[in-house]
């Protein structure tokens, strides 16, 4: 195994609270950090944790495809690795949930035959479970980034949950420092007609940040959302339209009575 | 951006002591480590507006638009 390594961790959306301990080890044993986070308090964190960190989001530029600055972060962290430093790539949430260049960092430096593992954080989806009172085993829960589900023939069971990601720029693939125009929303709303009522009751989610702060939490219809305030960080959670339809044939054949 | 307040969280992220600690008797915490009115008057407010403002220093929120680490890839979909 070469020298250099990389490990990628998170900061949870809450630093205060939910960055991990094995991440926090991760980030002071580093030799070179690189970070992408969104808020100060997180940025402030990892530069006390280790003086080396350098932020990735001058990658960030208004007009650019994200999938090139994706491509150019990926490049910047193997670069560190390929020097043989113990380098730390963090993100916020978990830097596994949508979060391309971690896994690609990860991947090439396999690849180019580095030590390279992630570390799990705390995700804006499992915020949203704790927030919301959801547990996927209740229902099952589709889990869909909001561009890839209008782009796709994707089906969706409105007897389970549905979370949409990143409903705010549905096709969008260009950075905008002044933030974007949402003309996907109809067609969002267009392809979830086929499976709910315009008046189905969804809820715009947004996590805290902060320590103390509330979540945001917004009820309203499918038919009011472009209406709905939105930001970059909205997710759009559909609660179940109707209980799952039993498959009898495995009831009986596992043996199992339904009750009526 | 104010040194007390980033200091004082920054400590809540790495100390769970000190978190508890907060969060059984934030006014006291708060106290401890000087922050400001302002700023005790933010942290209690649950209005993360209201953080940004203290922290950023900018009256509108200075919350630009989420950088985002995940983009669809037109180029892999035909």
């Amino acid at each position: 195994m070469k020298t250099g390594n990389l490990i990628v961790v998170g900061t949870g959306i809450c630093s205060v609270g939910q960055l991990t301990n094995e991440s926090i080890a991760a980030m002071r044993n580093a030799d070179k950090i690189f970070y992408g986070v969104s808020d100060p308090i997180a940025e402030s964190l990892i530069l006390q944790l280790n003086p080396s960190a350098e932020s990735v989001l001058k990658f960030y530029v208004d007009g650019k495809s994200r999938l090139q600055t994706y491509k150019d972060i990926v490049d910047q962290i193997l670069e560190s690795v390929r020097g043989g430093t113990r380098t730390c790539a963090v993100f916020y949430g978990h830097p596994g949930v949508f979060v391309l260049p971690a896994h690609r960092a990860i991947r090439q430096a396999r690849s180019e035959g580095y030590e390279a593992r992630m570390l799990p954080g705390i995700s804006a989806q499992d915020c949203l479970f704790a927030d919301l009172g959801v547990d996927p085993a209740d229902n099952g829960c589709q889990s869909y980034e909001a561009t890839d589900f209008v782009l796709h023939q994707r089906k969706l069971d409105p007897s389970s949950a549905v979370i949409l990601w990143q409903i705010s720029f549905i096709g969008h693939w260009i950075f905008q420092e002044a933030g974007y125009t949402n003309l996907g929303l109809p067609l969002l709303l267009e392809k979830l007609s086929e499976y709910y009522r315009p008046d189905h009751g969804v809820f715009i989610y947004e996590a805290a940040v902060f320590p103390g702060c509330e979540p945001v939490i917004r009820p309203t219809t499918l038919c009011q959302l472009p209406e709905t305030p939105l930001t970059s960080a909205s997710t759009l959670y559909i609660p179940p339209a109707h209980p799952a339809a039993p498959d009898r044939k495995m009831w009986m054949k596992l043996g199992l009575r339904m009750n009526s | 951006m104010p040194e007390k307040l980033v200091q004082f969280l920054c400590e809540l992220a790495v100390d769970s002591k000190k978190l508890a600690e907060y969060e059984k008797d934030p006014d006291t915490a708060m106290q401890k480590a000087g922050l400001e009115p302002g700023e005790r008057a933010a942290l209690t407010s649950k209005n993360p507006h209201k953080v940004y403002v203290e922290l950023l220093g900018d009256p509108s929120g200075g919350r630009g638009p989420e950088p985002g680490f995940w983009g669809f890839e037109p180029s892999r979909h035909p």
